[in-house]
């Protein structure tokens, strides 16, 4: 197997590992975990980082 | 609470922090230093703290943090420069950047090369995608325009080798895009935001998108959404697109960070604002994906050592590589290392515990 054809089947293997499990249908669920208080840190922002 | 930052140390650190394989964690100050121009720094798990440079005016300022290639030496950029820091924490600057406006973090792709974004520069000074090698050589691969203009752009490389990111302003709607990229720079629009076809869509993405363990995109915008404070929305490579959270003043609002993926599935990040105390709070998203096993590396010889991360490891009585058996050691519920099995072909890692059998997220890639 070549280096070129090698990363090509790392690719087309990596797709297919994810989109092995596209279609399910999920339930979704929003939870806040921890409220700042400006003890422990106020304003989380990683500036989209 | 590990560390408390002083002037001298560091001032306003807005980026994120990256895990070096020494246990250490690296990240950047905007401010503070000698030069009150922001430092490189890293801190271990007890809070020491050691400043790795001072910025100075020549350097220019950053918001983003390093991060650590595959040779094991951090690569960040500051102003309109590339910088890398050696393990041994020797700094070098490295190479000038096609823009100096709001220079992204650093990506390191599956071709081995450096990828981020410029906010002005290029062909119309509306931005770059630029590719840089380790020792430095700097190629523009995509110029960003007067329609998408680079402010605040995110990239990420997707399973599919293309690269993924958003735009914080333009697009058809002046408010934000979600763009593909392939590694050799042919960009295509996948969401134009405030898009009417999707009523109380979001606006101004600032977060990195995230992909899930089910291949799809994951993100946020820091406006627009029923409430006015920004969605979850959720994209597939092809573009198929679905708002899937509005944030609110009372559970958490404006997302500004970029959301992660635990291996028990859910989705975690943080909001900027709101909560009780209005100062923001972090959250969960329970997609219902189910746990996996994240590996570390994803790429690796027979005879390799594999780390492997997920839950409820204790009493595990198998690991194999796409069939194949592997020799390994539970560390702990969490954490257990793997030897890559010899005749091993590349595939999923399975691991088998009383709960059930994790698989993982990644396909890892036997080295020929």
């Amino acid at each position: 197997m070549t280096t070129s054809s090698f990363y090509k089947w790392v690719l087309t293997a990596a797709l297919a590992v994810t989109v092995a499990s596209a279609g399910t249908s999920y339930s979704q669920t929003y939870t806040d975990l921890f409220n700042f208080d400006g003890i422990h840190g106020a304003t989380p922002s990683s500036a989209g980082f | 609470m590990l560390h408390n930052f002083v002037r001298t140390d560091g001032q306003r650190p807005y980026s994120g922090l990256t895990l070096g394989t020494d246990g250490d964690f690296y990240g950047t100050t905007y401010l503070g230093g000698t030069e009150n121009l922001g430092t490189v720094f890293k801190i271990a798990a007890n809070g020491s703290l050691t400043t790795l440079r001072n910025f100075t005016r020549t350097d220019g300022r950053t918001e983003a943090p390093p991060i650590q290639a595959a040779d094991g030496d951090f690569y960040g950029t500051v102003g309109g420069t590339a910088y890398k820091i050696a393990q041994s924490g020797a700094f070098t600057s490295l190479a000038s950047l096609p823009g100096a406006s709001q220079p992204s973090p650093l990506l390191q792709a599956t071709d081995g090369n450096l990828y981020g974004t410029t906010a002005n520069g290029g062909k119309s000074d509306h931005g770059t995608v630029f590719k840089m090698t380790p020792d430095g050589t700097v190629t523009v691969i995509f110029n960003f325009d007067a329609r998408v203009p680079g402010d605040l752009a995110t990239l990420m490389q997707g399973s599919d080798g293309n690269f993924y990111g958003t735009t914080y302003g333009g697009g058809d709607n002046k408010f934000g895009t979600v763009f593909k990229s392939t590694p050799t720079g042919a960009v295509t629009v996948l969401h134009n935001f405030s898009d009417p076809n999707y009523p109380n869509d979001g606006a101004y993405p600032v977060a990195e998108l995230l992909q899930a363990s089910d291949g799809n995109f994951y993100g946020a915008t820091a406006e627009g959404g029923s409430k006015g404070y920004g969605i979850i929305f959720e994209i597939t490579s092809f573009g198929g697109y679905s708002i899937l959270y509005n944030f609110d003043l009372p559970t958490g609002s404006q997302p500004s960070a970029t959301p992660m993926q635990h291996t028990n599935g859910k989705i975690y990040g943080l909001a900027y604002g709101g909560g009780t105390k209005s100062l923001g709070v972090a959250y969960s998203f329970d997609l219902g994906l189910p746990p996996f096993a994240r590996l570390l590396p994803v790429i690796g010889k027979a005879g390799e050592t594999v780390e492997i991360l997920g839950q409820g490891f204790t009493g595990t009585t198998a690991v194999s590589f796409n069939g194949a058996a592997a020799t390994f050691n539970v560390v702990s519920d969490t954490y257990l290392t793997a030897t890559v099995p010899s005749g091993a072909t590349s595939g999923v890692v399975s691991v088998t515990t009383p709960g059930g059998v994790l698989n993982s997220n990644q396909a890892f890639q036997v080295k020929p």
